[in-house]
């Protein structure tokens, strides 16, 4: 089983939330991300420069690297931390502020739709992470396949919160029958299993939400992958999200054109730079760049001091 | 001396070693008997009667650490292992049952790898 995350821990007075990412750490996921839930976004999306007030930056919600070590011990630095909004959709028009700086600094953005236009919306146009469907009471729009489609198409995952189901037996009902309507509609690739807790009791082990998928129709390997690597996949969307679309091309330094040449200049104050950080090993075993040869010719031209490793 | 037995397909049982834990701070005495029936009160309240019906033994119960070694058919052990996981609330004490081991073979859960603790030396 590859590093199991859990991406929505929702954000609390300071203690509580220590207490739960010691706990969640102590169960042995590697990466939580802390979620802002944003109940109203239709009430204060009028004057655009109030509502962005309202929210938060990203940075704020993360501990700092000393409580962390504080808090996680030696092992805290395999540990990651993320940021995450997530907001309820009730109207189409106000839908605008997904897609403002300040949402899409987070490190994943969620939304959770509640009629059948906005999750037609946000299946198909919005620049979001995370669906989350809502597991405490029926649910509210028609779960089409061409749809869910689309959406798996864009590299948007389906969340759901098991916490709930923790809580109470009525929620517990619609938890499993909700998810299992889903699980029908989608072959159960593309969800994932978060837990939304508001006390660090109501965390549970990796394996045991895994388990837990075997009540929502999903086999072994799927439950797995709702814990683990669809939370990998979801990492990978959002660095894309962030980044524009862009493409990035391997070539070889001798072949580049003389006009493009400053290009090197700056890879080498980059290499210099890491090197002084200590990080020119990565970067070197990345770039294949031979960092031993840089040092030693520190006068040649510019073209001649990153050569690249023939392999 | 030694005897090799292959067996093919899954066995019969399950074994399970569980700890029920309670927030910080709460002290609940539970003895062997109290701590079958959170078991069976768990399934019930999953599955109904006929999971809580099903053989579900208690083989070993630490009293102090709330540890136990459960004994389970093996066609079960899905739906037990879920129902104590959604196990939370104890009559209005909110608590969880951690899984910590489970194996087909109850020799398996004589030792734990995890428990094991590596000393940081600090220059």
């Amino acid at each position: 089983m590859s590093a199991p995350m859990d991406f929505n821990i929702l954000t609390c007075e300071r203690s509580t939330l220590k207490e739960k990412i010691k706990m969640a750490h102590r169960l042995g996921y590697k990466a939580v991300a802390i979620n802002i839930f944003i109940p109203e976004l239709t009430q204060t999306s009028k004057k655009k420069k109030s509502q962005q007030q309202d929210i938060a930056p990203a940075k704020s919600l993360k501990l700092s690297d000393l409580e962390l070590q504080e808090l996680l011990g030696p092992t805290w630095k395999s540990f990651r931390q993320l940021t995450r909004i997530s907001a309820t959709l009730a109207d189409v028009q106000h839908n605008f502020v997904m897609s403002t700086d300040i949402v899409q600094q987070y490190d994943l953005v969620a939304v959770q739709p509640t009629t059948d236009k906005t999750f037609y919306q946000a299946c198909t146009a919005l620049n979001v992470d995370i669906i989350t469907l809502d597991v405490t009471e029926k649910l509210p729009f028609k779960l089409k396949r061409t749809t869910i489609n689309a959406a798996v198409q864009r590299g948007i995952k389906f969340e759901f919160q098991y916490s709930p189901a923790i809580r109470d037996s009525t929620l517990r009902k619609y938890f499993i029958a909700n998810a299992q309507q889903f699980v029908f509609c989608d072959i159960g690739k593309n969800i994932i299993l978060t837990s939304g807790c508001e006390k660090a009791m109501e965390l549970r082990g990796p394996y045991d939400v895994a388990n837990l998928g075997s009540l929502l129709n999903l086999n072994a390997a799927q439950s797995k992958a709702a814990v683990t690597s669809n939370c990998e996949a979801l990492l990978k969307h959002s660095e894309s999200r962030r980044l524009n679309k862009s493409v990035s091309k391997v070539e070889k330094l001798e072949e580049i054109p003389g006009n493009e040449t400053w290009l090197l200049d700056k890879l080498r104050v980059h290499s210099s730079l890491e090197s002084v950080n200590g990080g020119s090993r990565d970067i070197a075993g990345i770039h294949g760049i031979d960092s031993s040869d840089e040092e030693t010719s520190v006068d040649g031209p510019a073209a001649k001091k990153i050569k690249l490793v023939q392999t | 001396m030694y005897k090799k037995v292959v067996s093919k397909g899954c066995l019969d049982f399950c074994y399970m070693k569980v700890r029920l834990d309670f927030e910080e701070g709460t002290h609940a005495h539970i003895d062997i008997v109290a701590f079958k029936q959170i078991i069976l009160e768990a399934a019930q309240s999953m599955f109904g009667l006929a999971l809580s019906c099903s053989l579900i033994d208690v083989l070993i119960y630490e009293k102090s650490s709330r540890t136990a070694v459960l004994r389970i058919p093996n066609i079960n052990l899905s739906k037990i292992w879920s129902a104590l996981s959604l196990y939370s609330n104890m009559n209005g004490l909110s608590c969880a049952f951690r899984i910590l081991q489970i194996s087909p073979h109850l020799m398996a859960l004589s030792g734990n790898s995890r428990l094991m603790s590596l000393e940081v030396v600090e220059h």
